[in-house]
């Protein structure tokens, strides 16, 4: 085997499986609180990504343009959630799911409307990778490697030092004895919801880097790779959707590199259905 | 002229739609499975279908038509139309094998990301499908030969609405009888249809291959009506429409599930004209792809619309009422002489234990109950009595020890087995089939495995209507015995909470058992109707059934219960007739609390 | 430090309560007076309605008649984190920790709404009430004994210096051996000033403790007297098994 092939892949694999982590954080956050799976989820990371772009199209630096993407997809988010999810919390979870996906579609399809079908890139300047012992490392791949692990750092602060990280854990632990406790929990709610929708549109700031374009459906394709890294850590578990989207996303690019680079993608999903097979127990939580 | 060809289309649509929605409606709207990925049985039927019947490579139509398939079987159009069901039902097989072991949204992640590895395997195994360019010049039956070109649609047409038709009927019919009254049992209750002595698995894995082959057979009859088959007609937002259209219509009603389908492809093409909207045709110029994107934009609002505001659909699935009953009404209880041949306590169960993580909630119990009388199983909160009975029903499993029902080994049998062995069980809350009215409830319980079967259902219409007779006269029989007529169109959600008790009697008595279980059948009842419920008892005890039942009105199981069982702390502390057992120090003390009674 | 019932005013007064589950009522016409301090056992056979009262009084389900008072002001309507913010604590029979938080991280949602020096130093008296918890501050609160648990609960209850707290069955679940520990806790808890109302199924050991029982029997109050008064009624064992009760 070539080892710096193995290594250059690594690298991507790396890149991308920071990207997958970063978004099935925000998944598994919005999930341990309200206890259903948003397919609409996706769309954050479209949001995140189509804004970035205009933002830097209007002359933001591309940095600060993604800052300002990611507090306003935010936002969205809480808008959102209020608007479609809020009154349907008591219908049980069909209602919930269905409106998820009749979201996705609206979302993603109005960025088409907006902004045309056509792939579009970041105004990213043409940069020379570093050479490091004959594997060529993109500079791009290496930034989002590292924006991947400060966003989960910042994540594991929030949720082990701060008292609204605390409270979203103690919601998702126990929502009726948190608000027993004295958590109140419509605020939390909406912090989660917040944070949700800021983090997916930061994994599809950085999906947009490592995959070099972005288009109006990246997020929903990316949904299914996001669930497998989720249901693989174990769904709700941020550190466990941190290290399944590490899993996923060298698996994806190992697979791609050595078996076929047609079923890259169908790799995750049949591990995300093997997944689910194998540990549908633990995987429950216990609690629906 | 054109006119009248845009509505030929559209209804042909309608009804392939209509027949895809009705499969998902037998999946969703009565087993209860949350399918998300149900594009991939049409997909597959379409596939399967087009190859089944293409004239074989290197074949002189092959070489006219400048083909570049690597199959063609030429087959004649119904093997094609067959083979593509049968695609569709194997494909639902998998997918009910895995929704055994997964549950709600599990399952939705699950289905959906398998049908997404059938698409990319459609889409990579370009040798077999042409990938993305996909396969044209589908044969389309009679074209050309029976029928003249210029009225090929309309035969189509004609042939469509005897295929969906006689398919809807059917399926309408599987779903109204037995075999469907269980389904929709199961999707309330499946826990409870268990302990009926129900195979709710094998039910539902029949309901899903029935979707599933409905789903191919739609796919079979939606590619030889256009001729041509490619991936890219199998995106996900395909499996939404057609939930959308099951959603408008009314989950659970295949008429209105067919209806709402038609709504779905009126709204869908109608929107094919939002071109001719002015203003709109200036921003589409500039932008190719804002037109069919607003459609999808007004698709996935049209969805949550109905799902927020118009949960039931246009048509509703209503109560359904029972038919009046002619005859001669059956005894309650059957005659028990078969199994009085048996000697001894009816059920014994011997050093049983089950824990809950660290703790013990059935500590080595050890107990017989005795045939044709009534026990009863008292003690404190948390003694055990009702992990007793999960244990003896085989809800749950004991980690130890040994149940005999009339001396065969049960303890390793799961409910349905228990129950078909002659074990009857109701729970401290009724679990009803809420959505199923009072009379059904009944004929669900007392539906034997025959008049479910689906041979039954569509083949032997004589003796389904013998059976049907025979549960209906058994039911009608329970009603009156537990006063329960007035109610018997009634869903058994709003019955109120003695009713309930009363229902879920009935559900057991129906099954005529050789012992039942109750767990506190007069908990939460007022005191003239717990009487009532205990003359009930009294008389089908006189009639033969054996009691156990766990109760904590003391005054109802000193009048009623010839002998008393005493649980503490998991282990059994007392037995003996209701006076000495009253007497027992430890008996009182253990009621009082305190430390283990020594 | 117990207040006296005649004077004060109640911290909890419940009037004419009803409640239950849909149409099944279970409480009928609850009255009970809990006094600044006062341990009060709620005590009765399976299915008087004892949980039932301490879950309507948590609103954990919503009453359908009746007056529930706390500290003179009406809890009805009331989300259940403006009712514990109003100094109400509750701790639920089973599941009444936070298993994947941390012991530490229990005691801060206690006092989610304290500042945060009140709540650093209400975790170090909590750790000098319950020595055990201060031994496994960091330790996941789900790997905890049964009765470490119990403290962890009720501990996290006390945080806001509650004026009245709710206790479902203490002592179910716990090793025989250990519940009179738990009942010395609660009966510790005097020294804070905050009132109890507690159910037990372990009633004669709790009668012990308490200042003052309730009888309750198919959800109505049946008698209540002090704790003393109760014990040394010998008709109580027989009430329970139901022969005085046939109406």
């Amino acid at each position: 085997m070539d080892l710096n092939a193995f290594l250059q892949t690594l690298v991507y694999g790396l890149a991308l499986g920071g990207t997958i982590a970063v978004s099935a954080v925000g998944l598994t956050l919005s999930y341990g609180v309200t206890r259903f799976i948003n397919f609409a989820y996706g769309e954050f990371l479209t949001l995140g990504a189509y804004a970035t772009l205009a933002l830097a199209g209007a002359g933001l630096a591309l940095p600060l343009a993604g800052a300002v993407s990611v507090v306003a997809v935010g936002l969205a988010g809480v808008a959102i959630a209020r608007l479609a999810f809020d009154p349907l919390m008591h219908r049980g979870l069909l209602p919930l799911l269905v409106t998820s996906v009749g979201l996705a579609f609206v979302l993603h399809n109005m960025v088409r409307m907006v902004a045309g079908a056509n792939p579009l890139r970041f105004p990213l300047p043409l940069m020379r990778p570093w050479e490091v012992a004959g594997v060529f490392v993109p500079r791009e791949q290496v930034a989002t490697i590292a924006v991947a692990l400060v966003a989960m750092a910042l994540v594991h602060l929030l949720l082990s030092r701060s008292l609204l990280g605390k409270s979203m854990r103690a919601v998702a632990d126990d929502a009726a004895l948190a608000r027993s406790a004295g958590v109140a929990a419509p605020r939390v709610l909406a912090a989660t919801w917040f944070l949700s929708a800021a983090i997916g549109a930061l994994g599809g700031i950085l999906l947009a880097v490592t995959q070099v374009t972005l288009d109006p459906a990246m997020g929903w394709r990316f949904l299914l790779v996001v669930f497998a890294a989720v249901l693989l850590g174990g769904i709700g578990s941020p550190y466990g959707a941190m290290l399944g989207g590490l899993i996923v996303g060298l698996g994806v690019e190992l697979g791609a590199t050595y078996v076929s680079a047609d079923y890259a993608y169908a790799f995750a999903f049949v591990l995300l259905i093997l997944v689910l097979l194998a540990r549908p127990r633990g995987l429950m939580g216990g609690r629906t | 002229m054109d006119l009248l060809a845009f509505a030929t289309s559209l209804i042909t649509l309608g009804l392939i739609y209509g027949l895809l929605a009705v499969g998902l409606n037998v999946q969703f709207g009565f087993a209860g499975v949350l399918n998300f990925g149900y594009v991939a049985f049409f997909a597959v039927g379409a596939f399967t279908s087009a190859l089944a019947t293409l004239p074989p490579p290197g074949s002189p139509a092959y070489v006219e038509a400048g083909a570049q398939y690597a199959l063609g079987l030429d087959l004649p159009w119904l093997a094609g139309f067959a083979l593509a069901g049968l695609a569709g039902g194997l494909l639902a097989l998998v997918i009910g094998l895995t929704s055994v072991r997964l549950r709600t949204h599990y399952l939705a992640v699950a289905s959906f990301a398998m049908a997404e590895v059938v698409r990319y395997a459609l889409s990579n195994e370009t040798w077999l499908t042409r990938g993305e360019f996909g396969i044209s010049g589908i044969p389309q039956p009679g074209h050309g030969t029976y029928v003249p070109t210029e009225l090929y649609a309309y035969a189509y047409l004609v042939g469509c609405v005897a295929i969906v038709g006689g398919l809807v009927w059917a399926v309408r019919q599987a779903s109204e009888l037995p075999f469907g009254r269980l389904l929709r049992a199961i999707r309330d209750d499946e826990l409870a249809a268990r302990t009926l002595g129900k195979r709710t698995a094998r039910t539902k894995l029949q309901a899903l291959m029935i979707g599933g082959a409905l789903g191919g057979l739609a796919g079979s009859l939606w590619t030889h009506s256009l001729g041509v088959v490619h991936v890219g007609q199998f995106v996900p937002i395909v499996t939404f429409q057609i939930w959308l259209a099951m959603l408008l219509g009314g989950t659970g009603n295949h008429l209105g599930v067919l209806i709402g389908a038609f709504l779905l492809i009126v709204i869908r093409e109608g929107t094919r004209f939002l071109d001719a909207v002015p203003g709109l045709s200036a921003v589409a110029e500039s932008n190719p792809s804002f037109v069919p994107s607003l459609r999808f934009v007004l698709i996935g609002l049209l969805l949550m619309v109905v799902v927020r505001f118009f949960p039931h659909g246009v048509r509703p699935d209503r109560p359904r009422t029972a038919p009046a009953f002619t005859g001669d009404l059956p005894a309650v209880a059957a005659a028990q002489a078969a199994q009085d041949a048996v000697e001894g306590p009816i059920l014994s169960v011997r050093a049983v234990t089950k824990r809950f993580g660290g703790l013990a909630a059935v500590d080595g119990a050890s107990l017989d109950v005795a045939r044709g009388r009534i026990t009863g199983l008292i003690g404190p909160n948390g003694a055990g009595k009702s992990t007793l009975l999960d244990l003896v029903s085989g809800v749950q499993r004991p980690d130890a020890g040994t149940v005999y029902l009339n001396r065969r080994p049960i303890a390793a049998l799961p409910p349905e087995a228990t129950a078909q062995a002659g074990l009857a069980r109701t729970f401290q809350n009724p679990r009803l089939f809420g959505h199923l009215t009072v009379w059904e409830n009944l004929m669900v319980a007392g539906a034997d495995a025959r008049s479910e079967s689906l041979a039954t259902t569509w083949l032997r219409v004589a003796g389904r209507r013998a059976l049907e007779h025979e549960i209906a006269g058994r039911a009608e029989a329970v009603l009156a015995f537990l006063a329960l007529s007035g109610l018997r169109d009634e869903p058994a959600a709003h019955l109120s909470g003695g009713q309930r008790k009363l229902l879920d009697l009935g559900r057991q008595m129906i099954r005529r058992p050789s012992l039942m279980l109750l767990d506190e059948p007069a908990a939460g009842v007022n005191r003239t109707l717990a009487n009532r419920i205990f003359e009930h008892i009294g008389e089908l005890n006189r009639q033969g059934t054996s009691f156990l039942i766990v109760e904590h009105e003391m005054d109802l199981v000193m009048r009623w219960c010839d002998r008393v069982i005493v649980m503490h702390q998991g282990g059994v502390l007392a037995q003996g007739t209701p006076a000495e057992v009253q007497r027992d120090p430890a008996v009182i003390e253990a009621y009082l609390g305190g430390g283990r009674a020594a | 430090m117990s207040g006296d019932p005649a004077t004060d005013p109640p911290v909890l007064q419940v009037e004419g309560l009803d409640a239950g589950y849909g149409d099944l009522q279970i409480l009928f016409a609850v009255d009970i007076a809990v006094a600044p301090g006062e341990q009060v056992l709620l005590f009765g056979p399976n299915g008087a309605g004892k949980s039932t009262l301490i879950k309507a009084l948590a609103r954990q389900i919503v009453p359908s008649a009746g007056r529930v008072q706390l500290n003179g002001r009406a809890t009805a309507g009331l989300a259940p984190e403006a009712l514990a913010a109003a100094g109400l604590g509750y701790v639920p029979q089973v599941a009444n920790v936070f298993t994947t938080l941390s012991v530490r991280e229990n005691l801060e949602i206690g006092g989610v709404r304290l500042a945060g020096r009140r709540r650093r130093q209400r975790i170090a008296d909590m750790g000098e009430l319950f020595p055990r918890l201060a031994e496994r501050l960091d330790q996941r609160a789900g790997t905890l004994s049964g009765g470490e648990r119990q403290m962890l609960a009720l501990a996290r209850a006390l945080m806001p210096e509650p004026s009245v707290i709710l206790l479902d069955e203490p002592s179910a679940g716990i090793a025989p051996a250990l519940v009179s520990r738990i009942f010395d806790m609660v009966a510790g808890l005097r020294a804070t000033g905050t009132s109890v109302v507690m159910v037990e199924q372990n009633a004669k050991q709790a009668l012990a403790y308490v200042d003052r029982a309730v009888l309750m029997e198919g959800g109505r109050v049946r008698l209540q007297d002090s704790a003393d008064a109760l014990l040394h009624r010998a008709d109580i064992g027989a009430l329970y098994l139901g022969t005085s009760s046939a109406s």
